[in-house]
């Protein structure tokens, strides 16, 4: 364990001293202030030791690096899942040491101590003090997202807030309700906050547009402010209610952590510790419950007297609803964490599926609640008539409105759903109707000059406001169907919605210092695994096909046949009389032929069947001189006497009794003499012959004709004609130098394996056996087989110190002026999979909107079959390069090929791929960029009313913070006041 | 306090109507910034089209297809006959915009707005002739598209009955009573001059409703919205409340009924449209300015005419039988709830139909 952990040890024997003399003696002592006191101090010591890069420490290792800057450095302390526990068990000490000072009660420094003792153990569980011994450079560093300055506000502003709410239910638990009160307050100020700039900090980083997606996590953090909210709406009410609601909001906080912890992904066993902090968390938030229940008796009382006044009403409604929306996400994150902790395969709604599901759930509960918003704001005011009158007319107008955008009219956003549509048409003049009932309240208590009443009155305004500007902004924010493409040239003027872009200058930069991309990941992460595959494939397989294909080449070129190749691939064939459909040069008429019994020599009777042929080859019937080959390549199947076994060659010469006939366009082949090739050209890779109802499959072999006659009438004359078909070129290694020439995806792979520098290592048997060596460990090497055991991949020869990230800073002209942007890849992230490149976002507003700008390095494509890769990539590889052999630049090629491309894509095209990523990196030069050929990447599109969010969120929080002081002014004052009494009565 | 709390919430319910009118035009504007692709193409946007939506998968639009492009090669009189099919990153967007999500999907357009539609195959003998006679019989039927600038026939009389309707609301009715009964009208030349000024007060402000209108050309879309929704508001809280939903102030009512008759007129013509019902006048005098003053002019003047002649008239009534018509006037409840209902009618109407 680390020193810091054993401090905290210190500090959780001393609260738990503590507990058991505040149980037998009921009275407060100093030993909780020393041991929140041990705690603040090993906080402190924690963060010292992010800051000095102190290696010993897990988390320091896991989310930092050594040439991150010192602010960072800091931040990475709570960026870890135990890391952020150690953080709010620093914010509840200091929380029970300044609530001690107020309040010395033995129950409540008690229960103070049990929640920092377990916020302390889920700490440890989550090894926020584990040790780490490996000699290492640096660390594996902080995700490349998070290298933001809202890696400070966010995560600290919610666990404050999470401190400050759990602290208030002990709080209102010890019987302190006006201290439960104001932590209370505090708690949901700093959690609306918290909410609201983990939107903000997605919306400007994530290059996608979304604020909220359902993200469980998210989903999570609003679950106890619904509570929290709900309990303001009946604490007047029924303080039985509040108080449960109370203590049910400070429960789910520990969902949220549990959420948080278990990431809600499908593999989860009960051995993992992750199974001991989902049972205190699990445990917290029943205790919670329980104890929100247990005093909850002539619960409703105070509700069932409220009908009279509308305000009253107003109250229960949103009470109500919040609530209800409130179960509804705990419900469901609660059934998603426990049961991914028992091992299931929980799906909980998100993205899509999270508007699918939660939308049209939510909808009656937010539609009530945003009915009861002019209820509660000016229900008071007006009398129940107007009100009804009001709300009758809004309700006439949704209907109507819903009417519009089923019939098409109107729609609010093209590429949303029509569910989604319809709801925005409902929900639309309430929201409105609230913003500005609460505006029409704060101007009457403004009036009255009632300071608190505004705040609240402006607080719910504000929050319509933000409503308002979710309904309308959120389809543009989440959906990425919106974007449009636009390419910027260097120097050139493009014009995007109003905005006028101009990219001026450009540079490539190396950024920050070093990354180990090696030792935490070798032999352990799927993209290294998948990596070894790849090198292990160009060592055997590709090194070997092209021995086979510079064979076939010299053999072609020998024979004196390349020429008239070379003629025909020009396209002769291409525009001749032969080529009359699109999948080869003849008419597949093949298969009714093929499917005929025939004499083999060794084996018996055969019958061949070939499926989906492709004919590929040339004949030049125009010199009536045919001296070329056909081959059709297809899934071959046979039917005879003949096993599995026989098959151990590559190659089955036939030689027919009786002539096979091919009807090809034109005429007919009378093939003699054939050969079946069993080679995979298409993968790549040998095929595997299967047995399926006595039939033998071999899918994707080539037939090659090698001795036959052709006759038909394509000569240019009409004449018939008869063409012999020689078999003097043909074998493996010709027929597979042609076929990989007909694919470009493979002619290509041996282009660039051909060039001066692979040509050498890829044809030299001890430079191969040497990389397979380093590729596989040494127990493994033994093994060289189609299946290679999963525990011997994942071993590269990378060099152990490579550049942190590249970055492209582009200088730009905007309506605005000059903007200076920074693109960045970061290759820790993407080798850890999660993508390192983090593209520039620019929302230029436009009114009360956003015109959102997502700069991407320009794509670079150089072969037809290759999707490309990201400029920036190219560059930080061809920095990285420099001064390495080539088996090592082969190794960094596979490893960000393999960490760049999903797992979707074909097996077979990752080879090819990392190919043209290594002689992309290999030629790339920094003026040649292809930012002044076709430009920088910019996706745009429109996020009409975003800025209404971060306006109400704003005036949201600054009419809470008036709220708060205006508590702790009156409470002070009734002090004082209470403080007067008594003295006067003591002086009397 | 109670009426200031009242005009507080009208301004308030005002306020409401002109931002969801305002948002709910401006979201279709921003709805089509979307539709880069179907922006030129004028073809389905341009009088009336009948177009087939199908796609290549689909059985049911290999049988219906044939049949629709004999329509196409002789289409009926007037009317463009198209198909679509379905070409991802060309033409689903139209898919989108027309919100058609089945193939195969058959539409009337007429200037781009959808008349009619059916959905799959028909199940006719001879689907051709089928679709000739739909074709013909809905755009005969949809009726012709209203030139800009132009009145409709029908304004002539609708507008000054909606003028009447102006001059007997709920909450300008009981003071001409009022005022005609404390014995202001003597002669029948009274009538006449009471008759022009009431309708100069009237022009007066529709003029400057329908300039000020011109103003906001671009928003009138979202206006009338707005106006339409505030009468549904207002109407619904005339109905709940059923007191005066237009508040005349005491004072300027005593000062209305102590002034000169052409004066009192005059700012009778003036006054009615600070009513609930007004918002109707403001609406159609909106409504006729688009595209040209010279036929809003028209329409306000025809809607003051009505208001001026149907002034006169309750004057008239309100002198002879003096005491049934203050006993109805005076107690306005049921009044302001036949008001409520037509106001809500009105503003389904304009939005509805509009």
């Amino acid at each position: 364990m680390h020193y810091t952990g054993i401090l905290a040890l210190a500090g959780a024997l001393i609260l738990l001293v503590n507990i058991f003399t505040l149980f037998k003696r009921r009275k407060v002592n100093k030993l909780g202030i020393l041991a929140y006191l041990v705690l603040l101090v090993d906080w402190i010591f924690y963060l010292i030791a992010f800051a000095v890069q102190d290696y010993t420490l897990k988390p320091v290792y896991e989310t930092s690096s050594r040439d991150l800057p010192l602010i960072f450095k800091v931040a990475s302390s709570w960026s870890s899942g135990g890391g952020s526990l150690f953080l709010l068990t620093a914010v509840l000490s200091i929380i029970a040491l300044i609530h001690g000072r107020y309040h010395r009660d033995a129950r409540l420094d008690s229960m103070y101590g049990a929640l920092i003792l377990s916020s302390l153990t889920l700490s440890f569980l989550n090894g926020a003090f584990s040790s780490f011994h490996k000699p290492v450079i640096t660390g594996m560093g902080l995700n490349p997202l998070l290298k933001s300055p809202w890696i400070y506000p966010h995560p600290l502003s919610t666990f404050t807030a999470y401190a400050l709410i759990s602290a208030s239910a002990v709080s209102l638990y010890s019987g302190h309700w006006r201290a439960s009160d104001l932590l209370a307050k505090v708690g949901w100020l700093l959690l609306t906050l918290g909410i609201a700039m983990g939107g903000y900090w997605s919306y400007i980083t994530f290059g996608w547009g979304g604020y909220w997606a359902w993200d469980p996590v998210e989903t999570s953090e609003l679950t106890p402010w619904l509570a929290l909210t709900a309990v303001f709406h009946v604490r007047s009410l029924d303080r039985k209610l509040s108080y449960a609601t109370h203590m049910t909001a400070a429960g789910s906080v520990f969902l949220a952590i549990l959420v948080t912890r278990v990431g809600i992904s499908p593999l989860h066993s009960f051995a993992s510790p992750k199974f001991m902090t989902s049972i205190i968390t699990l445990a917290l938030v029943t205790l919670f419950i329980v104890g929100g229940i247990r005093r909850s008796k002539g619960i409703g009382e105070g509700v069932k007297k409220a009908t009279s006044s509308p305000y009253r009403m107003g109250l229960i409604f949103s009470y109500f609803s919040l609530f209800m929306m409130f179960m509804i996400l705990f419900m469901v994150l609660a059934e998603g964490s426990i049961g991914s902790v028992l091992g299931m395969n929980m799906n909980v709604p998100q993205m899509d599926s999270g508007i699918e599901f939660f939308h049209p759930v939510l909808f009656p509960f937010a539609l009530l609640l945003l009915i009861s918003l002019p209820m509660c704001t000016l229900g008071n005011k007006i009398s129940w008539r107007e009100i009804l009158g009001l709300l009758g007319g809004l309700s006439i107008v949704s209907v109507i409105l819903l009417y519009q955008t089923f019939r098409g009219d109107l729609i609010w956003s093209p590429d949303s759903s029509m569910i989604t549509n319809l709801m925005i048409s409902v929900l639309l003049p309430f929201t409105v109707a609230g913003l500005f009932s609460g505006l029409t309240a704060l101007y009457i208590y403004a009036r009255e000059r009632n300071s608190v009443m505004t705040s609240i009155s402006l607080l719910h305004a504000a929050m319509a406001l933000t409503m308002l500007g979710i309904i309308l902004s959120g389809p543009f924010a989440y959906n990425r169907s919106y974007f449009k493409d636009v390419k910027l040239p260097l120097g050139q003027e493009a014009k995007v919605y109003d905005e006028r872009l101009m990219l001026k200058n450009y540079k490539y930069d190396l950024y920050g210092g070093s990354v180990d991309l090696y030792t935490p990941y070798a032999g352990k992460s799927e993209i290294y695994k998948r990596a070894s595959l790849i090198m292990l494939d160009l060592f055997t397989n590709t090194s070997q096909d092209l021995k086979k294909y510079e064979n076939g080449e010299r053999k072609l070129e020998e024979s004196g046949i390349m020429a008239l190749y070379r003629y025909t691939k020009r396209g002769l064939l291409l525009n001749g009389t032969y080529q009359s459909t699109a999948e080869g040069m003849f008419v597949n008429t093949i298969s009714a032929n093929v499917n005929t019994s025939k004499e083999l020599e060794d084996l018996g009777s055969l019958i061949i069947s070939i499926s989906n042929p492709l004919v590929v080859g040339s004949l030049n019937t125009r010199s009536n001189k045919a001296i070329f080959k056909i081959m059709v390549i297809g899934n071959v199947k046979l039917l005879g006497n003949i096993s599995l076994k026989d098959l151990s060659f590559t190659k089955m010469n036939l030689n027919f009794s009786e002539p096979l006939k091919l009807s090809l366009a034109g005429g007919t082949l009378k093939v003699s003499k054939a050969s079946l090739i069993f080679f995979d050209l298409l993968k790549q890779r040998r095929s595997i012959p299967k047995k399926v109802d006595n039939w033998l499959m071999i899918p994707n072999s080539t037939l090659v004709i090698e001795n036959g006659i052709f006759s038909g009438s394509g000569s240019r004359s009409g004449k018939n004609m008869n063409i012999k078909i020689p078999a003097a070129i043909v074998g493996e290694d010709v027929s597979l130098y042609l076929a990989f020439n007909q694919r470009a995806i493979l002619s290509d792979t041996m282009k660039i394996a051909l060039k001066s520098g692979l040509a050498n290592i890829l044809s030299n048997s001890t430079y191969i056996s040497r990389v397979i060596d380093q590729v596989l460990p040494s127990n493994c090497s033994e093994i060289i087989s189609r299946e290679i055991p999963y525990r011997c991949l994942g071993y590269l020869p990378v060099p152990k110190e490579l550049p942190e990230g590249a970055k492209l800073s582009l200088t730009l002209i905007a309506n605005s002026g000059k903007r200076k942007l920074e693109i960045r890849f970061d290759a820790n992230g993407e080798v850890q999979g999660i993508h390192g490149l983090v593209a520039h976002v620019l929302p230029v507003s436009n009114g009360l909107g956003d015109t959102y700008l997502v700069f991407n390095p320009p794509m670079v494509k150089h072969r037809r079959w290759s999707t490309g890769f990201h400029e920036l990539m190219v560059y930080y590889l061809s920095k990285s390069f420099q001064g390495l052999r080539e088996g090592q630049k082969l190794a960094l090629a596979s490893l960000f090929t393999s960490a760049y491309l999903s797992q979707t894509i074909q097996e077979s095209m990752i080879t090819p791929y990392t190919l043209d990523l290594y002689d992309l990196a290999s030629g790339f030069n920094v003026t040649n960029s292809t930012l002044r050929s076709s430009g920088a990447l910019v996706q745009v599109k429109d996020v009409p009313y975003v800025h209404l969010i971060w306006w109400g969120v704003i005036l949201m929080s600054l009419a809470e913070l008036y709220i708060v002081i205006a508590g702790v002014r009156k409470s002070k004052k009734r002090g004082e006041e209470e403080f007067n009494e008594r003295s006067s009565r003591s002086a009397s | 306090m109670r009426v200031s709390y009242q005009s507080i919430l009208a301004i308030a319910i005002i306020l409401t109507s002109v931002a969801v009118g305002l948002l709910a035009s401006f979201a279709s504007n921003g709805a089509t910034l979307y539709m880069p692709a179907i922006k030129p193409n004028s073809q389905l946007k341009k009088g009336a089209v009948a177009v087939m939506f199908w796609s290549e998968t689909c059985s049911a639009c290999e049988m219906m297809l044939p049949h629709w492009r004999s329509i196409e090669k002789s289409p009926p009189a007037g009317v463009k006959v198209l198909d679509v099919p379905l070409l991802p990153g060309k033409t689903d967007r139209l898919f989108t915009e027309y919100r058609v999500t089945e193939t195969p999907t058959f539409l009337l357009l007429k200037d781009g707005i959808v008349v009619d539609k059916i959905v799959g195959a028909v199940r006719e003998k001879d689907p051709a002739s089928y679709f000739r006679r739909w074709i013909k019989f809905r755009i005969m039927q949809s009726s012709p598209t209203k030139k800009v600038g132009e009145l409709e026939p029908i304004s002539f009389f609708s507008l000054p009955f909606l003028g009447a309707l102006v001059a007997f609301s709920p909450c300008s009715a009981p003071i001409i009573a009022t005022y005609a009964t404390v014995g202001r009208i003597k002669r029948k030349k009274d009538y006449a001059s009471c008759l022009g000024s009431s309708f100069a007060g009237t022009v007066i402000l529709g003029s400057l409703l329908v300039i000020a209108a011109s103003f906001v050309a671009n928003l009138i879309k979202g206006l009338t919205l707005a106006l339409a929704i505030a009468a549904i508001l207002f109407g619904s809280l005339a109905i709940f409340t059923a007191s005066r939903s237009c508040p005349l102030p005491g004072q300027r009512t005593r000062g209305l009924l102590s002034s000169g008759l052409l004066a009192a007129c005059f700012s009778f013509g003036l006054i009615s449209f600070q009513c609930s019902l007004p918002l109707l006048a403001g609406y159609v005098s909106i409504i006729s300015a688009i595209g040209s003053p010279m036929a809003g002019i028209t329409g306000i003047s025809l809607l003051s005419l009505g208001m001026a002649f149907a002034l006169i008239i309750s004057l008239y009534l309100a002198k002879r039988t003096a005491g049934a018509f203050l006993k109805v006037t005076n107690n306005p409840t049921w009044l302001e709830r036949i008001n409520g209902i037509l106001l809500i009618f009105l503003g389904i109407y304009i939005i509805v139909f509009g």
